[in-house]
């Protein structure tokens, strides 16, 4: 019996979890995936937008500035990457200079740093910013994150501080007698409340509790291109389009590895688990953005990749509580920017009236490892030799490295985990080099057949995997 | 810090012949290698056809790699193993990972013997679902002849280079079904050989001007669309057709692997994706030399250790500060060229110049001129790109040569 069981563990599940832990609520996650953070919050743009452009009036407007403002604690309290770039909001015509004092004077309205800029201050921020942009907005405030490292620390520091999660346990159906029953893959888990944050499934998993639920989700594919540029002066900002009723549009930014990163388009799709890439939609990613930049050698490119977005069909979040079972479902953009703002506004709008929520006390510090410089390596390599055991070259992670990523609260599983929690396979040779040691030291470490490794949920190195009695 | 005379980066094929080679010339060399063994790429390569022209015999890859590693120990070099250099200086200074730390030394002179990565998916933008069950051909390669897990059961190569080729064989011998090899070209960038050894001998069907439009399936693969490609390459609609496999294995071309050698501001040829040299292998930066496949692609490892062996020696001219001219003379050459090397030469010695065409070519003409001037004519029956060419100006046609070297193909 728990107080709270939080369904899902996206960004939503993760910040919930991380904001419950630190109350005297007990608290249980439970996730379908063998990893956690790897649906719609794997595969975004990593934006914490600075908040101009959700509509008034909607939660979008509202969570998205909570949600900003908290990040940069929360990203100094568990150590990881947060670094406030700014973004140009471009206009590449006369015709959207209108559309563009709109978004100044929203953004003055909600107190956001706003700055309008003409073509020689533009050029002289972003050297490689496309000959046709007129004017834009400077909005200083507009931050990235790695979405995974954000999500994974808060889920570890969660942990640490009480809260069970279960991986590879679906939910299946829900009743209601006096508390709620959540049926699972792993069998039974019950509490007094439930958080539906399922993401992609959000209006399935509201159906179990209320099947006569009226929600509809509308899912959006939009698809990317990664390059291997490391070129620190490439690209200083986030630079986007004007946007459109189809969203933000696609954007150009350079990640907090430095690598840059061009897209989403943004077309509705029936199948809500379609992450495959198209050519249509890569080409529509390189022709949009020679509007914005000057283009890229194509043989720079190391990677392209989907990811869907669940928007409800009001254009808004859902966020309600039915009964002690709130859902929080039609996260779409900027779901990212704003958990932090929907994790504060559950727990105040709600919990805070079903549960008498203290603080806890002797609470734990989870810090995120970041990546190590040559003299913090040296240091640990005087008592543990394995961190001067490269293995990833493109990335310079050591077996240590893995091995701890393996061994956190919330340990890696799987190829995938490792590679979100460490890096080896997300440079430039995409684990030609690395895969099969990254394979091997997470066999040892698990103390199981290579072969039973999972790549990703139920996926192996040979096609049977864990079923191959051939070896 | 650390003094060294020369420190070779990688202990592949090239690393170790440069090596082994500085050593007779009695000039002490620090070998760095990655990994924790020696002889790089061949350790996984265990078929036949290597050495036919070093040791005038038919060796494994590992046993072409164990002559180069026994001469490397008698002739007791110094090395280290699981030694990562994460960064080149263009003062020539070097830093390097390993077990026993975070090192820096001061080179007086290097030698990048770096090797290749091959490319991925993701370089050659194939569209389609997010599956697992695509690999490079040499990681499936790995995985079999390191670990002894053969990854697909029914398995698609696309490119059908010698790696390609060899993985195709490798896999049926493991018991899998390999059900074709597309090759983008109207012609394979094999050696005769190996279609016929690898290919032909199992029924294996190859598929010219043909390419993967598609791969489908949510977690593993299962099935792959192909089309066939016009003549700029581009699929062709309406040509397509569906394969149901469970891998499919990419041996679609190796890159020069140059991170370190970027970052230190060398520069670069984006033809070769190798460091731009003259004709003693001396990078941008003087004292800095490149060899093997770091600095182009390969076919056969004989010249990947001759390599090694000429950039011993233009090491061995550099400590001894044996004169170079001034002269800085650019090699080019016509579109039919995918590269020539090296990129600049001055005039003081013979050279050898190393290209390869773009497509294969038949009953041509090698015309190389300066200027106005054609210095040498030769007749060709047959140039392919699968072949590097080697053609060497001796020194009395050197004297001709004026501002420019040109290499270009007559009919
Ligand atoms: C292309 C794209 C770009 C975007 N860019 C940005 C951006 O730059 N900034 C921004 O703020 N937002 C952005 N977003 C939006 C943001 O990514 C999402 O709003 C956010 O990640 C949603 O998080 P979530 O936790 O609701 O969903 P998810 O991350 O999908 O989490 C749901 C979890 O629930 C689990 N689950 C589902 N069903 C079940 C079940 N039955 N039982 C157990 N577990 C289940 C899933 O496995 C998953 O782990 C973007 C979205 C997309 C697609
Ligand atoms: C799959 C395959 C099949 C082949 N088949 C044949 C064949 O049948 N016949 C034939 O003649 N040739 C064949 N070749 C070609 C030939 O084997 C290669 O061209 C040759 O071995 C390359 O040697 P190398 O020394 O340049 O590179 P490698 O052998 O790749 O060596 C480079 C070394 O440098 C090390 N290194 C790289 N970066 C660093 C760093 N930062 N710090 C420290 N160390 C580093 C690497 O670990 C590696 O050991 C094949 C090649 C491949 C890939």
């Amino acid at each position: 019996m728990y107080d709270i069981i939080i369904i899902g563990s996206g960004i939503i599940g993760s910040m919930l979890a991380y904001d419950l832990s630190r109350f005297n609520v007990s608290v249980c996650v439970l996730e379908k995936n063998v990893e956690i953070m790897n649906e719609v919050s794997s595969s975004n743009s990593g934006l914490v937008h600075a908040g101009y452009d959700p509509e008034d009036g909607t939660l979008k407007a509202q969570l998205n500035l909570i949600g900003a403002k908290r990040y940069p604690q929360i990203a100094k309290d568990l150590n990881v990457d947060y670094k406030q770039v700014g973004s140009l909001l471009v206009s590449n015509s006369m015709d959207e200079h209108e559309a563009l004092l709109k978004y100044a004077q929203r953004a003055t309205q909600r107190k956001i740093d706003v700055k309008y800029i003409q073509q020689d201050e533009i050029r002289r921020m972003e050297p490689n910013i496309s000959d046709s942009v007129l004017e834009a907005l400077f909005f200083p405030t507009t931050a990235i994150i790695t979405p995974w490292q954000m999500g994974f620390a808060c889920m570890n520091y969660a942990v640490l501080n009480g809260v069970k999660l279960f991986r590879q346990t679906k939910v299946i159906g829900i009743d209601k007698n006096e508390n709620y029953t959540v049926h699972t893959t792993q069998g039974v888990f019950e509490s007094k409340c439930v958080i539906n944050c399922t993401g992609l499934n959000g209006v399935d998993v509201a159906k179990y509790q209320d099947p006569n639920s009226e929600h509809q989700l509308e899912f959006r594919k939009g698809e990317y291109q990664v390059s291997d540029i490391r070129d620190e002066s490439y690209l200083n900002h986030v630079i986007y389009p004007m946007p459109s009723k189809l969203g933000k549009g696609v954007l150009a930014l350079k990640t907090i590895e430095g690598n840059l990163m061009f897209g989403p388009t943004s077309y509705v799709i029936d199948n809500r688990y379609d992450f495959s890439t198209t050519v249509n939609g890569l080409n529509e990613v390189d022709s949009k953005i020679s509007q914005i930049i000057k283009p890229l050698a194509k043989n720079r490119m190391i990677r392209q990749f989907a990811g869907v977005r669940p928007g409800s069909i009001t254009k808004d979040f859902i966020i309600e509580n039915k009964d002690g079972f709130i859902n929080v479902i039609g996260i779409d953009s900027p779901g990212l920017a704003s958990a932090p703002g929907i994790s504060e506004y559950v727990i105040e709008s709600f919990l805070k009236k079903d549960f008498e929520l203290e603080s806890k006390m002797n609470l734990v510090d989870f810090k995120w490892k970041k990546h190590l410089s040559s003299n913090e390596r040296n240091e640990l390599i005087k008592d543990d030799s394995r961190y001067g055991r490269i293995v990833c070259v493109c990335e310079t992670i050591s077996e240590k490295e893995i091995m701890n990523a393996i061994h956190l609260p919330v340990g890696a599983r799987s190829i995938k985990g490792v590679k979100r929690i460490t890096r080896p396979g997300s440079g430039r040779c995409q684990g030609g080099f690395c895969e099969s040691e990254v394979v091997r030291i997470l066999a040892r470490e698990l103390n199981v057949d290579m072969k039973d490794i999972p790549y990703d949920n139920d996926v192996f190195l040979t096609p049977l995997g864990g079923h191959d009695e051939t070896r | 810090m650390r003094h060294v005379k020369c420190v070779v980066i990688g202990g592949g094929s090239a690393g170790l012949a440069a090596a082994i080679q500085l050593k007779k010339y009695n000039i002490d060399c620090l070998l760095l290698e990655k990994e924790d063994v020696l002889g790089g790429i061949l350790n996984q390569c265990i078929h036949n056809g290597f050495g036919l022209t070093r040791f005038k015999e038919e060796l494994t890859g590992p046993s072409y790699a164990e002559r180069l590693v026994s001469e490397f120990h008698d002739l007791g070099i110094e090395f280290e193993l699981d030694s990562t250099v994460i960064k080149l200086n263009s003062d020539k200074s070097i830093e390097y990972i390993n077990p026993k730390g975070v090192h820096k030394i001061q080179a007086e002179s290097i030698v990048l013997a770096l090797g290749a990565r091959e490319r991925t998916r993701g370089n050659i933008m194939i569209p389609g679902d997010r599956s697992v069950g695509v690999w490079t051909a040499g990681s499936a390669q790995k995985y079999l002849n390191i670990d002894g897990y053969c990854v697909g059961k029914r398995v698609f190569i696309l490119g059908s280079g010698d790696i390609g080729l060899i993985m195709a064989r490798r896999m049926t011998i493991a018991k899998a079904k390999v059900v074709g090899v597309a090759e983008i070209m109207p012609y394979s960038n094999g050696l005769t050989r190996n279609l016929v050894q690898c290919l032909y001998d199992y029924d294996i069907p190859l598929y010219l001007s043909t390419t993967i439009t598609r791969i489908n399936g949510n977690g593993r693969v299962q099935s792959i669309e192909l089309s066939r490609v016009d003549e700029n390459l581009k699929p062709i609609s309406g040509t397509e057709f569906n394969i149901e496999v469970d891998t499919v294995l990419l041996s679609v071309g190796l890159i020069p692997d140059n991170i370190i050698t970027e970052n230190a501001g060398i520069e670069m040829d984006p033809r070769t994706k190798g460091p731009k040299i003259n004709q003693y292998y001396e990078t941008s930066i003087p004292g800095i030399f490149a060899c093997g496949n770091g600095l182009h692609i390969h076919d056969v490892v004989d010249f990947v250790s001759e390599e090694g062996d000429m950039v011993a020696k233009s090491v061995e001219r550099y400590l001894n500060q044996l004169g170079k001219s001034d002269l800085s003379i650019p090699v080019n050459s016509d579109s039919n060229f995918i590269y020539v090397l090296p990129q600049t030469i001055d005039k003081s010695q013979a050279v050898k110049l190393k290209f390869r065409v773009k497509r294969p070519l038949k009953n041509v003409k090698l015309v190389i001129r300066t200027k106005d001037e054609i210095i040498m004519t030769l007749p060709k029956t047959q140039l392919l790109p699968a072949e590097l060419e080697m053609i060497t100006l001796p020194l009395p046609l050197i004297d001709k040569i004026q501002d420019e070297v040109r290499l270009e193909i007559i009919a």
